[in-house]
């Protein structure tokens, strides 16, 4: 992410990176604040140093292809199946229905990966 | 001059890419037993050739990629083992063979997954499981060739197919259809095996796979009460023709 990032500032001829937007989907399950100390880490020495990131948490959301119903997907807790959507997020579909059709034929539509969404240089 | 503020979309390439690349860095050969055809004794001859491997002092894993009909665990006898997490899963080892499969989080519940699902889904668990050194990984897939043997030519490009076929004629066309397929895109083929032969001796009329035939294998009535133990099944008539291919892929 971080070298992507700094391929793009170098393609557009950036002076100084002033704020960056980060997203961050919920099935990942990674610490706002620990992707913020690596961010730190890892961007020090380089145009990234001083740059502000707004880091925004993504819901997992999911659609049912059945009945078109969309819906949030909050894991009670610790469970067994926040682990394995974790780990890998078509897992859901052996444990996950849809809450008004009960059907598993649905879409993961957000919550999942690390991503940038923008970056504002100065040249 | 002031300060030009600009807002830009920024690209990231897919990180899982590179990560499965480095999580098979230090996997030596890839050996991926497909057929095209279905119930040929694919998910048999994988484990069965992980069995064999290990035997031989080998470091193997076997890698179970049917989401929607896994088996290989059943072959194994894996039962109350599951991967360790550590910056990663490090599959647990079921008989001298480090086993991965989704079974471990599925239980015995379906997983309906649609085509580009699947592709994720293969794409996540490579990304996300640490097999650590090794001599040989070998790969079960499901028939067919869709996403589960389109995904291994994309993403395992050195991955060395064994094609599974049997005397019915109603395999042949469809194994000879995924040789032209692979040897079309240029994919390494080790050769065919032709499973459940009335007898296993001779390999004349190989030419119908479209590929050099290994061996064949004996149809094996005793192979069945044999499942889920491997030390007897690697005692049957079957486990002793794979053998002699598993030599063969060896050299
Ligand atoms: N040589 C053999 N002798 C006797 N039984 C065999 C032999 N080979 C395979 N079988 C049996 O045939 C059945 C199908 O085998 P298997 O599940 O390995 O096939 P498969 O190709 O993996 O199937 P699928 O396409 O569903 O993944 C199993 O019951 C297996 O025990
Ligand atoms: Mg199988
Ligand atoms: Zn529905």
């Amino acid at each position: 992410m971080i070298s992507s990032l700094l391929a793009v500032a170098k393609e557009k001829g950036a002076k100084e990176v002033a704020e960056a937007k980060i997203k961050l989907g919920k099935m990942q399950q990674i610490d706002i604040d620990i992707l913020n100390l690596a961010f730190r880490e890892l961007t020090r020495g380089t145009l990234l140093e001083k740059t502000k990131i707004k880091v925004e948490p993504e819901e997992t959301r999911f659609r049912c292809r059945a009945c078109g119903h969309e819906w949030n997907f909050e894991a009670p807790g610790k469970s067994e199946e926040e682990e394995a959507i974790h780990f890998v997020p078509e897992l859901a579909h052996s444990f996950l229905r849809c809450p008004r059709c009960r059907s598993p034929d649905f879409e993961i539509m957000g919550g999942r990966g690390v991503w940038v969404e923008y970056i504002k240089i100065s040249r | 001059m002031g300060r030009v503020h600009q807002n830009l979309k920024v690209k990231v390439p897919d990180p899982r890419l590179a990560i499965i690349e480095k999580r098979l860095k230090q996997v030596n050969r890839i050996i991926v037993v497909a057929s095209g055809k279905g119930g040929v004794g694919k998910s048999l001859v994988a484990t069965t050739i992980s069995l064999w491997l290990s035997r031989k002092g080998q470091r193997v894993g076997l890698l179970d990629l049917d989401f929607h009909g896994p088996s290989c665990h059943i072959i194994l006898g894996a039962k109350e083992v599951a991967p360790t997490e550590e910056r990663g899963l490090i599959p647990p080892e079921v008989h001298g063979v480090k086993f991965m499969s989704v079974i471990y989080y599925i239980g015995d519940r379906p997983l309906p997954l649609r085509g580009d699902e699947i592709s994720n889904a293969f794409v996540e668990l490579l990304t996300i499981t640490r097999w650590g050194r090794l001599d040989y990984l070998v790969v079960d897939v499901p028939p067919g060739i869709a996403e589960e043997v389109l995904d291994i030519i994309r993403l395992i490009k050195r991955g060395e197919f064994l094609i599974v076929a049997t005397p019915s004629a109603l395999a042949t066309t469809t194994v000879a259809r995924l040789s032209q397929l692979l040897q079309e895109l240029q994919v390494p083929v080790l050769g065919a095996v032709e499973n459940m032969c009335p007898s296993e001796t001779g390999t004349e009329g190989a030419e119908k796979f479209g590929t050099t035939l290994l061996g064949r294998i004996p149809f094996d009535p005793e192979v069945e009460e044999k499942l889920g133990d491997p030390e007897l099944l690697l005692r049957t008539k079957f486990a002793r023709a794979v053998e002699a291919i598993v030599d063969k892929i060896r050299t």
